[in-house]
């Protein structure tokens, strides 16, 4: 039995007629160490599946179980990195990781949670920034002092829910190194959620692409066996590399046809209506400067 | 970061700005700081200090102190024209000057009362000594009845407090404690209320129409009741009286508490329910408690929104004073205007509109106060430091 395992499990919410079924009978195995990407488009039920990982959402069907465990609640050994950022705007960045270290390492005397602090934010190099509030840092500083917080809970499972989507090309490249070198340091398990399939292919070992909700399923998953650590530049020249990534844009785009040729969603009709000769509501005071009419101009 | 973005190498993309623990005093900080503490008035004199595009300063100052000077012109001008126009058989509306001069004369009434009260103080004390020795000779003689019925009389005498009429800063004193009073009573009413509205939504939905039907009720209408209330459940003895501590006083800031316990009660809970879910994720993902939930997440994220309720709320309380004291003879500003209006002497009307701008400025400076409390709860800025 896999480290993490996800077998027939159903979402949906809403009751009644307005109803939807966000994911269905997904399954998923994944190994102990291993770095797992899921893409797919915005909407299509990825958030909702890494909360019910996390804990915060049940499932409807089916179970998830961590080393043998049912996933019941939250728990510090799955840490999940929030798409936005989640910081406590009110906190400093040193703040901000101390909330999740009294709450995980209370029973640590004051000193030793506080080198667990400048630990975890040595680890994505931010101690410099210790002292700063969240609304003085840039998005890249700020989703590191929201990786610092789950680092200082050593979670064995790292949940990374679209953690790099909200910055520019340059920050997101760095800070994915930064990723693997905790990953590699740390040895822990990730599962990283992204909507970018070549991130996809530089950080994880698998790519398991997710259809269009509702009632998203996973597609073919495709095994990046590149050697680590990968280069950038010549990673795409790989040719089983070149075979893998379109095979899982082409089942992406695919997704995106059936779903407009399955919508039932009438045409949009645009309102047929005519732009009223403005001018004409111009009060007196201005009609020296009123604009030519709309019958001058044509004639 | 921008300043270290382009430092080319990719580790110097990772570097954050260096913060020095104590950052040396900066007057360029300092003005910022000014600004988002509503003191923008001084801002270009500190940036003016740190000689940071003097001129630029030096018109800012200029345009600061010479737009409004501008305005208080014309309206001083347009005061002094009413003054000779608004005319009825037994009031006048007082010029600029008679209202200055009123003034003055308020400032040596209350000094003439000063000194009256201490030569009063001073003859009680005299007569109070007289029975001490009195005493004192009877105790020697052995009639200790006699002693103590002096002594007696030697306390009385000192208690007796000073006749006078209250001066004008006395009765400011009077009307900013009432204030205060209220404005507290409403807060500690308020905010619990308004968490558990903001927390719990069948809470609110149930006290939802009591609110929105007592809110617009105005204060003339809740004094009956306060005054009602407060005779049933307050009894002052003769030193709270002379402690100014009188039933009116509590009628008053009654008055007061249920008219301004609305704004904070309603922007509590706002701020409450409005609470980011992803804070409330946070909370979920760390297992916080119920208790750490509501002290670290839900009241700091709402303590921005409850200032500013609580901002409104003394405004709403220092308007409102004013017909309670009016209303219930509680000897502050209200009771003034009533007592001086109703007198009707010469300077009776300029007397009213001294009170008019005391009234003003004092209701500036606590909205200010209120508003850098405000400021310095607020996270929402990038200026702090």
């Amino acid at each position: 039995m896999s480290y993490i395992s996800i077998k027939g499990v159903s979402k949906g919410f809403g009751s009644g007629e307005s109803r939807t079924e966000v994911l269905s009978s997904i399954d998923l195995e994944i190994e102990v160490g291993e770095l797992v990407a899921i893409v797919g488009y915005s909407g299509s039920g990825k958030s909702t599946l890494m909360n019910m990982l996390a804990g915060l959402v049940k499932p409807d069907t089916g179970e998830i179980t961590v080393a043998g465990k049912p996933v019941t609640g939250p728990s510090a050994e799955r840490g999940l990195v929030f798409q936005n950022y989640s910081l406590l705007p009110w906190l400093n960045v040193g703040e901000n990781v101390a909330v999740a270290v009294d709450q995980v390492w209370g029973k640590e005397n004051k000193k030793d949670r506080d080198s667990r602090i400048d630990r975890s934010l040595a680890m994505v190099n931010l101690s410099l920034a210790k002292h700063k509030k969240p609304a003085e840092l840039s998005g890249g500083m700020r989703q590191r002092n929201s990786v610092a917080r789950t680092l200082s809970m050593t979670p064995k499972i790292l949940l990374l829910d679209e953690p790099l989507s909200a910055l520019d090309a340059l920050t997101r490249s760095v800070i994915q190194d930064q990723i693997l070198d905790i990953w590699k340091k740390e040895q822990q398990t990730i599962v990283l959620i992204t909507n970018d399939v070549d991130e996809g292919i530089y950080m994880a070992d698998r790519i398991i692409p997710l259809s269009i909700g509702p009632a998203a399923t996973f597609g073919p998953q495709f095994r990046v066996d590149l050697p680590r650590p990968r280069d950038r530049r010549t990673m795409l020249a790989d040719q089983d590399i070149v075979k893998g990534r379109a095979e899982i844009i082409a089942y992406l785009l695919d997704q995106k046809e059936k779903e407009r040729a399955s919508s039932t969603a009438p045409a949009l009709t645009l309102p047929n209506i005519k732009p009223m000769d403005i001018s004409m509501a111009r009060p007196t005071a201005f009609r020296g400067l009123r604009p030519r009419r709309k019958k001058k101009l044509k004639a | 970061m921008s300043a270290t973005t382009t430092g080319a190498t990719s580790s110097g993309l990772l570097q954050s700005k260096p913060t020095p623990k104590k950052a040396p005093f900066s007057w360029v900080k300092f003005a910022h700081q000014l600004e988002r503490l509503g003191l923008g008035f001084f801002a270009p004199f500190a940036l003016l200090i740190a000689k940071d595009e003097p001129e630029k300063q030096t018109r800012q100052i200029a345009l600061n102190i010479t737009l409004p000077a501008v305005a208080i012109g014309i309206f001083m001008i347009f005061w002094s024209v009413c003054a000779q126009k608004v005319v009825t058989d037994s009031w006048k509306i007082p010029s600029p000057s008679e209202t200055w001069s009123a003034y003055q004369s308020m400032r040596e009434f209350a000094a003439n009362e000063k000194v009256k009260e201490g030569e009063f103080r001073e003859k009680m004390t005299k007569v109070a000594t007289n029975w001490k020795t009195k005493a004192e000779a009877a105790t020697q003689a052995g009639d200790a009845e006699t002693a103590e019925g002096y002594l007696k009389k030697a306390d009385t005498y000192q208690s007796i407090s000073y006749p006078g009429p209250p001066t004008y800063s006395e009765q400011i004193r009077t009307s900013l404690i009432t204030v205060g009073i209220g404005f507290l009573i409403a807060t500690i009413i308020a905010v619990p209320i308004g968490v558990l509205c903001g927390l719990i939504p069948n809470f609110n939905t149930a006290v939802n129409p009591l609110i929105q039907i007592f809110k617009p009720v105005s204060p003339l209408a809740w004094l009956p009741i306060v005054f009602v209330f407060v005779t049933v459940l307050y009894d002052p003895g003769a030193g709270a009286k002379a402690a100014g501590f009188g039933r009116e006083i509590f009628i008053s800031a009654g008055t007061v508490t249920l008219c301004s316990l609305w704004p904070t009660l309603i922007n509590t809970a706002f701020g409450v329910a409005g609470i980011d879910r992803d804070h409330l994720n946070v909370a979920k993902v760390l297992k916080l408690t119920w208790w750490q939930q509501l002290t670290k997440i839900v009241l700091p994220s709402a303590l921005p929104l409850m200032f500013t309720g609580m901002r409104l709320s003394l405004g709403v309380g220092w308007m409102v004073l004013i017909a309670a004291d009016m209303l219930a003879q509680n000897p502050g500003l209200g009771k003034f205007v009533w007592d001086t209006f109703q007198n009707g002497s010469n300077e009776s009307m300029s007397q009213i509109v001294v009170a008019v701008f005391t009234i003003g400025i004092i209701g500036f400076i606590l909205d200010r106060i209120m508003f850098t409390c405000q400021r310095l709860v607020s996270f929402d800025d990038n200026t702090a430091f």
